[in-house]
């Protein structure tokens, strides 16, 4: 199976690339141009700033073959930055992709980003997330100052909280799938959920 | 629920672990490529590389260790030690690492800060900082605590969280070596003005120091001397916190 990082200088990607050999994953990075051939599923990371993200997407002509890969049904996993990505509207300005509908306001701690190891509590069923009574401990690593409001609650798989705040950190549309954690730095949890990820959305 | 980080600290001199080589059952226990994998495996929630990079053979001689821990390490890495230029941090980043961590050339060339921060995002850019007890103060040092700057504290802290550090690794030179616990007081201080992640660092000798700081709200703990003298291991510590009921990353 092939994975199609999307590399815009937005990040690192040698975890990521790391995480897809563990995987067994045929990994390419994506910097321009049509998918790459043979791709399977696409990761979308990122980090910073969303004006800065649509910028460098734009710039490099990135922004017309990933809707066309969305189009097509192929399995886009958006990973913090690439996950809010996903949405509309920023809070400092800014527009995401806006394929899901919601806000991405920034997250009202008074510590920022909020980094470090926490846990997800799915909100409704689904094969990506370890049921509460399995696994109920299961923790992934995040670092983020933002994160996403989606209008449709349907779209919200799982959720998370940091200093008294709730927040959306997993969400699904069909083949759309978005994380506000880092699988790729989450340790055994992160690989468990992109097994899921692979067997209930891209196999 | 938010977990603390229990961070293990990897000295590496040209390319050798120089402590705590010998408690891991490793086959060569100076290869930090083992040990950060081991410490990965054993459920170190990141770790952190100090390493000396001031030459190029230095920088290419990490780089190439770091690309072969990334390949078993899947918690987040920081590396530092003598980074001083923006071309070095490129190199680390694209070996692998998540985080750079910057002490003295920080403090020569603040703009150094702001530099990363705009390139790669603040969330990467980890500003180490040494301090030591002055009357009623603390002050900044450099050059692994042999210079004394003309910085206190407060000022830098405030300076580094202007510049865009996102991260601040904090290490109690009054505390460090003692293994009498944690410089609480210093790091009380310090939590009280930046906005910022803080990873204390200094003065960890038994579990019972790690549980103080824990309880003092203070979530993330660099660990050396407390695993390299061999006293205990990284599941040691965590099943104890746990038995004692400190919520920590579980399973491993």
């Amino acid at each position: 199976m092939q994975v199609a990082i999307m590399d815009y200088g937005m990040g690192n990607l040698g975890s990521l690339q790391a995480m897809a050999d563990r995987l067994d994953l045929d990994s390419v990075l994506w910097r321009q141009g049509a998918l790459p051939r043979g791709s399977d599923f696409v990761i979308f990371p990122g980090v910073g700033s969303l004006e800065n993200a649509m910028r460098e997407l734009s710039q490099r002509e990135l922004l017309t073959p990933l809707d066309a890969a969305r189009r097509q049904g192929v399995p886009i996993l958006g990973i913090c930055l690439g996950m809010q990505l996903l949405f509309g509207e920023g809070d400092e300005g800014g527009h995401g992709l806006g394929w899901l509908s919601g806000t991405i306001p920034r997250l009202s701690a008074k510590r920022t980003p909020h980094m470090g190891w926490n846990t997800v509590h799915p909100v409704r069923p689904t094969p990506l997330l370890p049921s509460s009574s399995e696994d109920s401990q299961a923790a992934y690593y995040f670092v983020h100052s933002y994160a996403v409001r989606p209008h449709d609650q349907e779209v919200a798989l799982g959720e998370t909280l940091y200093e008294g705040e709730t927040f959306v950190s997993v969400v699904q549309a069909g083949s759309l799938v978005g994380v506000q954690f880092h699988p790729e730095l989450s340790g055994p949890a992160g690989r468990g959920f992109l097994q899921s990820f692979l067997t209930a959305v891209v196999s | 629920m938010h977990l603390p980080r229990i961070i293990p600290c990897l000295d590496v001199r040209h390319g050798r672990v120089v402590k705590g080589v010998n408690f891991l059952d490793l086959i060569d226990s100076g290869d930090p490529v083992e040990l950060a994998t081991a410490y990965a495996t054993q459920g170190a929630d990141e770790l952190v590389w100090l390493d000396i990079v001031a030459t190029v053979e230095d920088l290419e001689l990490a780089t190439d260790l770091i690309r072969r821990a990334r390949a078993g390490v899947d918690v987040p890495l920081t590396v530092g030690g003598g980074i001083r230029s923006i071309r070095q941090v490129e190199a680390l980043l694209e070996a692998g690492a998540d985080k750079v961590s910057i002490n003295s050339q920080a403090l020569a060339q603040p703009n150094l800060i702001s530099a990363v921060a705009r390139r790669w995002g603040s969330q990467c850019m980890v500003v180490a900082i040494d301090a030591q007890r002055e009357g009623d103060h603390w002050q900044v040092f450099s050059h692994g605590g042999r210079t004394r700057t003309p910085w206190t504290l407060k000022a830098w802290l405030e300076r580094a969280e202007g510049e865009g550090a996102g991260e601040f690794l904090l290490t109690s030179m009054d505390a460090d070596g003692t293994r009498q616990g944690y410089d609480l007081a210093m790091l009380n201080y310090a939590r009280a003005i930046v906005h910022r992640p803080l990873i204390a660092s200094g003065g960890a000798g038994n579990i019972d120091d790690l549980e103080d700081a824990l309880r003092h709200g203070h979530d993330a703990l660099l660990l050396a001397s407390i695993l390299h003298q061999g006293d205990t291991t990284l599941p040691q510590i965590k099943s104890e916190l746990r038995n004692r009921g400190v919520s920590v990353r579980w399973p491993i």
